[in-house]
């Protein structure tokens, strides 16, 4: 049972790491157009501007 | 089909037998493009001027501009990535993203390098029509809300897992028997992620029952943080007393649940928002202004605001008049239906007064502005809207009545219950006092009316109705007047030929077919109704003429025919009218004699015989109020059967009838309407609907936006309504029953913790599934 005081911790910090990129997500707008960004993969991407 | 993509597409869908397409898409997505509006390219200039770029865009100091663009005939996702890969080959653009949820795009770019006009004009050239906009303050809240309830969902979700983890293995040491040791670590575990879900998840319910008890008016929030608060505070006892239970589980669940109703609620009402926006977005008036007071003079764009009195405008056909004037050259008519409710074009020539915010229907004009910007017409009946908006009475919702009793109730229930315990058994006063709490938490009575609104609203927006205020539902049930404004209204845009007579020899037919031929070239609504009407070939007209009197002379088969007013054809043909054989709004007439004449009305809107009849079954007073003349008000009124017509109403007069009923006869008023100039009985009705294609100002005004034109819709509002109010007392009998029936068992010490979680979950379902129901129905 032992175990637990490694693997407790391991738990914590995952917690930390997922809240933490959650919250990263949000503030980069991710979940403003739940629409959109699934469609991209299928359209091209052309070189961003001529040089 | 905007593409040939698209028609690939559709061909592949019809082709394979998937036509369920059509059936299953959202028709409102379907909508075509707009017509490109007359001079929508030299409009784009006036973005470039400083007053304007001021209002809508955002500098950096490094010479990066931003701005938020509303896009219009956005169809699909792929039109989204059209705009932006067109846009990012041009250089000084340093980025464009479009949103398709929203229909709006945010672009950065360099203004010495590309001007805003000319990125406009970019968008307008594949297809869209891109307008600059400032969104609602309102609006604004309501994204910030959305990202913030996102947040706290996601992290709440997280916390709660871990939490429920936890719960699991004490409840299995429970029964296993478990180490005291390994008790306490996993309870202290609980509340390590159950305190950022006190402090953090559960803040907006703190905040808002705080302000809630400030002002001695209790609602909802506040039984659900003082279950919270006690569960969390008895389970800290348990933590340093070493014996009791922990509510850890209780407490993660119960303040997800809540979130994630709340958020669905919120987004329902977000959606209507998206589209409500699109239609409250004030684009700017521009005008051409004349460099010098002559009427030969050249002319500069300028926007409304940069006008003085004085200034001398020029008004082209088709266009917006932009501040209130005189007219000091040219004739012609001028259509004020939306400002004073006149259904009637109105004539004008020398010397006449002009309205900002009427539409010059037929001839050039120019204008000597006589107030503008905050002076105008236009803006005192913004004002009165503003006013009636801030004064309107707020209705306790019955949800916060009955929570106000319901908590009055819960605590003196735990009070008792506390009492009698430390008197019979003071070790366990404070877990059955906990449970009573908990069990009492009302879960399912706090979700019963958000989840309600929710599927009321969604299922509104399926019938092309958008609600900016979700309380407006339950405020409909107690509606007692119903008050129709008429031009627009209950009559739609277009013109209808009502009735021909010909006095020669010909058919009507003929008359008709001879009419449409020569109205084809013209603008004016009238035109559009005669060449409705035909349904012939229409013939080739030689040496048309448009006279600015109101009337159109043109070679058929070289004889020349004259159509118009009454003294227009007397004028320009010679013909004496007797005016009592001749009684018609216009006549057809060669170089001899008249030939026909033709009467025509407008169009009433779908649905609304329907409509009223409906309000009538129903017991309600219908009132009809307008700007126009009495004898207009009162065909329509008698055609639709409105005993109560006021007419020749300013929107003062429409606003002191409307608060007269309320104060003298307690009415409660229904208000449906689309012009300026009932905007601001809109928002001092009780509930207020704005038809579609109603102006901005009304949008605002209003609780109840329309998308679709006709008025049966407004049954299926009041149906809709009806049966939410039903389901919102089903589901809170429903909440309220299972708390009275838990709570006794609570008391007597009976249940744990666990059957307490479960029944809550239980409850809840019980009452969400419930307003699913409203989504089934009609």
């Amino acid at each position: 049972m032992e175990i637990l005081f490694l693997l407790i911790p391991i738990a914590i910090i995952l917690v930390m790491i997922i809240i933490a990129v959650f919250a990263w997500a949000i503030k980069t707008r991710q979940f403003d157009d739940l629409e959109r960004h699934g469609h991209d993969i299928l359209m091209d991407e052309d070189s961003k501007k001529e040089p | 089909m905007c593409c040939a993509g698209c028609q690939a597409v559709a061909q592949t869908i019809v082709e394979n037998g998937l036509t369920d397409y059509y059936h299953y898409r959202d028709p409102r997505s379907a909508k075509k493009p707009q017509d490109i509006i007359p001079g929508i390219m030299n409009k784009n200039i006036i973005y470039d001027r400083p007053t304007i770029r001021s209002r809508y865009v955002n500098s950096a100091s490094d010479g990066i501009d931003e701005i938020t663009l509303m896009l219009e005939g956005l169809t699909c996702v792929a039109c989204a990535w059209l705009i932006e890969r067109q846009l990012n080959t041009q250089a000084g653009i340093i980025s464009i993203e479009v949103n398709f949820t929203r229909m709006i795009a945010v672009l950065k770019w360099n203004q010495d390098q590309i001007p805003l006009s000319k990125i406009l004009t970019i968008i307008r050239e594949i297809g869209y029509v891109a307008t600059p906009y400032e969104p609602r303050i309102q609006y604004k809240q309501q994204l910030v809300q959305r990202s913030q309830q996102i947040r706290r969902i996601g992290i709440t979700a997280v916390l709660a897992m871990q939490v429920m983890i936890i719960s699991v293995a004490l409840y299995y040491g429970h029964y296993t028997g478990m180490d005291d040791m390994w008790k306490q670590f996993f309870q202290k575990l609980g509340l390590l992620f159950t305190l950022p879900i006190i402090f953090y998840s559960a803040q907006g319910f703190f905040k808002s029952s705080f302000y809630q008890l400030r002002s001695f008016q209790p609602g909802m929030d506040v039984p659900v943080c003082l279950g919270l608060s006690l569960a969390f505070l008895a389970s800290i006892w348990t933590l340093i007393t070493v014996n009791g239970e922990v509510y850890y589980d209780s407490i993660a669940m119960f303040v997800l649940l809540l979130l994630v109703a709340r958020y669905f609620m919120h987004s329902s009402i977000l959606a209507a928002s998206h589209s409500i926006e699109r239609l409250a977005a004030n684009t700017p008036l521009w005008a051409l202004r004349l460099k010098e007071h002559s009427i030969s003079a050249m002319s500069e764009t300028v926007t409304a605001e940069e006008l003085c009195a004085g200034d001398w405008v020029r008004v082209l056909q088709g266009n917006v008049i932009p501040a209130d004037g005189i007219v000091t050259s040219g004739s012609s008519s001028v259509n004020q239906a939306m400002i004073s409710g006149e259904s009637r074009p109105v004539e004008v020539g020398k010397g006449d007064k002009v309205l900002a915010g009427s539409v010059n229907n037929d001839n050039p004009l120019v204008i000597k502005v006589t107030a503008c910007g905050q002076n105008t017409v236009y803006c005192a009946i913004e004002k009165m809207t503003r006013q009636g908006l801030t004064q309107q009475a707020g209705d306790l919702p019955l949800i916060d009545m009955i929570a106000r009793w319901f908590v009055t109730g819960v605590l003196a229930v735990a009070s008792g219950v506390a009492i009698y315990w430390w008197h019979t058994a003071p070790e366990q006063w404070l877990a059955t006092t906990v449970a009573v709490l908990v069990v009492s938490c009302p879960c399912a009575l706090s979700l019963s009316v958000p989840c309600a609104y929710a599927a009321a609203t969604s299922k509104l927006i399926d019938n092309g109705l958008m609600l900016t205020d979700a309380q407006s539902i339950e405020r409909l049930n107690k509606i007692t007047h119903v008050i129709f404004d008429k031009t627009g209204t209950l009559t739609s845009e277009t013109l209808r030929i009502d009735n021909v007579k010909t006095f020669d020899d010909s058919t009507k037919l003929q008359a008709l077919r001879l009419a449409a031929s020569l109205e084809i070239n013209s603008d004016h609504p009238l035109a559009k109704a005669f060449l409705q009407a035909n349904k012939q070939s229409l013939y080739q007209t030689a040496d048309w003429r448009y006279h600015t009197a109101k009337g159109i002379s043109a070679k058929v088969n070289s004889k020349e025919y004259f159509i118009g007013s009454v003294k227009f054809i007397q004028s320009n043909t010679g013909i004496q009218i007797d005016a009592d054989k001749y009684d018609f709004s216009v006549l057809l007439a060669d170089r001899n004699s008249v030939l026909a004449g033709f009467e025509y009305k407008q169009d009433l809107r779908n649905g609304v015989y329907e409509l009223i009849d409906y309000f009538k079954a129903g017991d309600k007073a219908v009132l009809m109020l307008t700007g126009d003349t009495p004898s207009a008000a009162y065909n329509i009124a008698k055609e639709l059967a409105i005993e109560d017509v006021y007419s020749e109403c300013k929107p003062e007069d429409k606003l002191g009838i409307v608060k007269t009923l309320q104060d003298e006869n307690d009415a409660s008023i229904l208000m449906i309407g689309d012009g300026i100039n009932d905007s601001p009985v809109l928002a001092a009705a009780d509930v207020s609907i704005a038809v579609a294609g109603a102006s901005p100002l009304a949008v605002c005004g209003a609780d109840i936006v329309m998308a679709q034109p006709g008025l049966e819709s407004i049954i299926t509002l009041d149906r809709i309504s009806k049966k939410t109010s039903k389901i919102i007392h089903q589901n809170i009998t429903w909440a309220v029953a299972y708390n009275l029936m838990a709570i006794p068992f609570a008391a007597c010490g009976m249940i744990t913790p666990l059957f307490a979680a479960i029944g809550m979950s239980l409850s809840s379902i019980i009452v969400v599934m419930n307003a699913q129901r409203l989504r089934a129905a009609f």
